[in-house]
């Protein structure tokens, strides 16, 4: 029983830690979307 | 993880058997179908070539946005009230939707013929009802036209206000409550404040609308400083598109990310604040892209470089994200769902974003010969909110109403 | 499995951040950074040119007679989306009317003395009733003047019913005058020109137009004279009418006058494009002509923004007329701005502003 709440923990906590990351990364990428977007409209002037 | 769910809707709870078996022909046959029955509805009633020819804008514009709160309330707000569940699950969609659309026909003609122009136009404010506003000298175009403005405005109000109750407050605290008792609640509290909330963003537009200024009647628009324009537009384009965020959390969004607030009412209030944000941001960045692409916007200017109808434009501009987002999410069954939520968002909303940008193009280009319209972005009489809409009327007379027949049919309502 | 989940979550993670991301860019850009990521403005001014003078006398500015009859026939019809070679306007039984007829029309003489003392002489629009356009050239004198030829081409602002639909009261004085039309003329506009008769809208044309057509388009600004241009603007119109054109005269000593059919592009657009486009642009001496704000006397917040703003531009003279409207002239001289009076004569129903037989001289 103590092992496997061992093992959900740890897997619990790897998620979290990728979960982190990838927002991180996400946010990054979606401004860089929006400043793309914003030159698409800078041409279309 | 999963929360204690207070209340549903009966929709919620159908079970498809699809009739045409392949996704993408199925989609495809109801687009084409959904299309056809509103060419035909633009034809009759709207189109200036037409029969009826109602599209002035307003007039024809008043009777889409009624259609459509009265469609929220039929389908959201009563859950089909007076009709028991065991009927509207076996009963044939094509008998289904003629009766319900009957009763959204007539209930919106009684609240615009009776409430409007001969109830509360002629016993409290006149500027309500076009007869009314005939008598006292104004021309009979702009008397409909001014009084259809009142009116359309407060169902667009009601149709962001009413929907929140359902989708984000799960009709916390009244979910306890039976039908018709739990229906006539929402929809007593929500046209309260709609009602409160129309006397605020767009009453002080009728202050300056008329000459002179009604100036004991209604305060100065209180925006003006701030933007520049002394029109109720600019209340309107936000709260356009604030009923655009409703639906997008509501369908392609799957109530995300407020449902993650486990109970009620904060569940609620998160989403509430949450769509308010979405609406905002919406609204703010369609009139920054404007200001790019045709420059900044300049006081006094009239058409394209207005103040107030960028404005009203960022509500367009929504309407035509909102038109993709629930095409997606009725005819391709909100595609993807095989994913994370999130991931399945994010591609939706890319999609939607897309499909915008070459809906928004197809539009402007062939408008004038399907629907009567003049070219350009910006004309007097124009208000392509007024044609998007009804066609998701018709989307939702399809889905709501008659469960997508003949793509598909109700296999059985879960418990 | 490891592995697998943190993938996953972190695919999660990306998808939540670059929605956010997205989203959370585009409000802060769109608000707190707005000033630093709009494109600065070009300016792409040209010189037109000067001229010495400049007289404006209008012809007639009594489009129509009666407001009611006139909304009625397009209520009837289907609204302002309705194409005006379908409406059958009403030619009868109107009392306030010209020999019954609610309709009158729009026409401007324009004389520009240039530099070298020659006088261009020009002819803006061609009204609606040939009947009371006839009249009322026979009146000024004008109808003598065509037909010597001694009005050196007419402009015809945008196709509008009542600037353009009375021709036949221009050709069968003056069948081959030059004419410059704006881009935007629908295919009905041409056949009129040409004599067609469009009997549902109660219009026709037993004389022909003989003479060049020439359109101008808005790629650039069109210096017909020196100091004197035309700027066509790709606006919709009611009715089913694209494109309007208005004058640009840069009068030596005073400064830019723009001279205006009915300026569906906005007169406050208006000025801002010319101070884009045209040298001494920031500074407009006079306005004259229609600038369409309640033709109907009706009204809208937009007019009072409009009326607001206008006092910004240090206009000199405002010499409007006929679809301005009523309200919009008592609105501004109460706002302080410089109206141009009439004299309230030849049907013109108020000496609030130039009405028919009135002029405007800036020399």
């Amino acid at each position: 029983m103590a092992d496997e709440g061992e093992v959900r923990g740890t897997a619990e906590a790897k998620e979290t830690k990728g979960m982190g990351s990838g927002v991180i990364v996400g946010v990054i990428v979606g401004i860089g979307l929006f400043m793309l977007t914003i030159q698409f409209l800078y041409m279309a002037k | 993880m999963a929360h204690e769910v207070l209340d549903k809707l009966w929709m919620e709870d159908r079970i498809f058997a699809n009739t045409i078996k392949q996704p993408v022909v199925r989609g495809i046959t109801d687009i084409i179908l959904a299309f056809a029955v509103f060419m035909a509805l633009w034809w009759v009633f709207m189109d200036p070539r037409g029969y009826l020819r109602w599209y002035t804008p307003q007039y024809g514009y008043m009777y889409i946005r009624w259609l459509l709160i009265v469609a929220i309330w039929q389908a959201y707000i009563f859950n089909f009230w007076p009709f028991k569940l065991g009927w509207m699950e076996k009963t044939h969609p094509l008998q289904k939707g003629l009766i319900l659309i009957g009763i959204n026909f007539a209930i919106t003609g009684l609240l615009v013929w009776v409430f409007y122009y001969n109830i509360f136009g002629r016993l409290a404010i006149p500027y309500f009802s076009w007869p009314e506003l005939h008598k006292t000298g104004l021309s009979d175009f702009f008397s409909r036209e001014y009084s259809s403005l009142a009116i359309l405005m407060m169902a667009a109000i009601a149709s962001w206000l009413s929907p929140i109750w359902p989708s984000a407050f799960e009709n916390y605290p009244w979910h306890g409550l039976k039908q018709p008792a739990k229906g006539f609640t929402v929809f007593a509290v929500t046209f309260l404040l709609t009602t409160y909330a129309y006397f605020i963003f767009m009453h002080p537009h009728y202050r300056v609308l008329f000459y002179p200024w009604q100036e004991y009647t209604a305060a100065f628009p209180w925006w003006y400083e701030s933007f520049r324009t002394l029109s109720g537009n600019f209340n309107v384009g936000w709260i356009m598109c604030a009923t655009v965020s409703v639906w997008l959390t509501e369908t392609i969004m799957e109530r995300y990310p407020f449902r993650l607030v486990k109970s009620q009412p904060w569940r609620g209030i998160a989403g509430f604040a949450f769509i308010l944000l979405l609406a905002w941001i919406l609204f703010f960045t369609f009139v920054f892209m404007q200001d790019i692409v045709w420059g900044v916007s300049v006081e006094g200017a009239k058409r394209i470089m207005a103040p107030d109808w960028r404005y009203l434009h960022t509500g367009e501009l929504a309407v035509i994200l909102l038109a993709v987002a629930l095409t997606l999410y009725f005819y391709f069954d909100n595609w993807p769902r095989k994913f994370s939520t999130e991931v399945n968002l994010l591609i939706r909303v890319a999609i939607t974003i897309v499909g915008a940008v070459i809906l928004h193009w197809a539009y402007y280009k062939w408008s004038p010969g399907l629907l009567g319209t003049q070219a350009g972005y910006s004309h007097p009489q124009q208000f392509p909110m007024a044609p998007v809409i009804l066609f998701i009327n018709v989307m939702l007379y399809h889905n709501w109403f008659m469960d997508g027949w003949p793509g598909r049919r109700i296999a059985k309502v879960s418990e | 499995m490891k592995d697998d989940f943190s993938r996953r979550s972190f695919i999660k993670g990306m998808a939540v951040g670059t929605l956010a991301g997205y989203f959370g860019a585009a409000g802060l850009s769109s608000t707190v950074f707005k000033e630093q990521l709009l494109p600065e403005e070009k300016l792409n001014q040209v010189d037109i040119g000067e001229i010495k003078g400049l007289k404006i006398k209008v012809i007639s500015e009594t489009s129509w007679y009666d407001n009611n009859v006139w909304l009625n026939d397009v209520k009837k019809s289907g609204g302002l989306l309705v194409n005006q070679y379908e409406i059958p306007w009403t030619v009868e039984g109107v009392k306030a009317g010209y020999q019954g007829s609610n309709l009158g029309g729009f026409a401007t003489y324009i004389e520009a003395t240039l530099m070298d003392d020659k006088v261009v002489k020009i002819q803006l629009d061609t009204g609606w009733n040939p009947a009371w356009m006839e009249k009322r050239f026979r009146e000024e004198g004008h109808a003598e003047a065509l037909a010597k030829k001694g009005i050196d081409f007419m402009v015809l602002s945008h196709e509008h019913i009542d600037h353009f639909f009375g021709i036949e009261a221009t050709t069968k004085f003056y069948p081959d005058i030059p004419v410059y039309v704006p881009k935007g003329f629908y295919q009905e506009g041409f056949d009129l020109l040409k004599g067609k008769s469009f009997p549902k809208a109660n219009v026709k044309n037993d004389y022909p137009h003989k003479g060049k057509v020439t359109v101008l388009d808005s790629s650039k600004v069109n210096v017909l004279y020196p100091g004197i241009a035309l700027m066509t603007f790709d606006v919709p119109i009611i009715l089913r009418v694209f494109g309007e054109q208005s004058f640009v005269f840069n009068v030596k000593d005073k400064g830019l006058v723009l001279v205006t059919g009915c300026c569906h592009q906005g007169v406050i657009s208006y000025m801002e494009e010319v101070r884009k486009k045209v040298k001494g642009g920031e500074k407009i001496y006079a306005v004259q002509g229609g600038l369409h704000i309640s033709p109907f006397e009706d009204w809208d917040p937009q007019y009072d923004d409009l009326i607001l703003a206008f006092n910004k531009y240090g206009v000199q003279k405002i010499g409007c007329n006929h679809c301005t409207g009523f309200i919009t002239a008592e609105k501004m001289i109460k706002a302080g701005l410089p109206i141009v009076k009439g004299t309230g004569r030849h049907m013109t129903k108020r000496d609030i502003y130039l009405g028919n037989g009135d002029e405007l001289a800036i020399a």
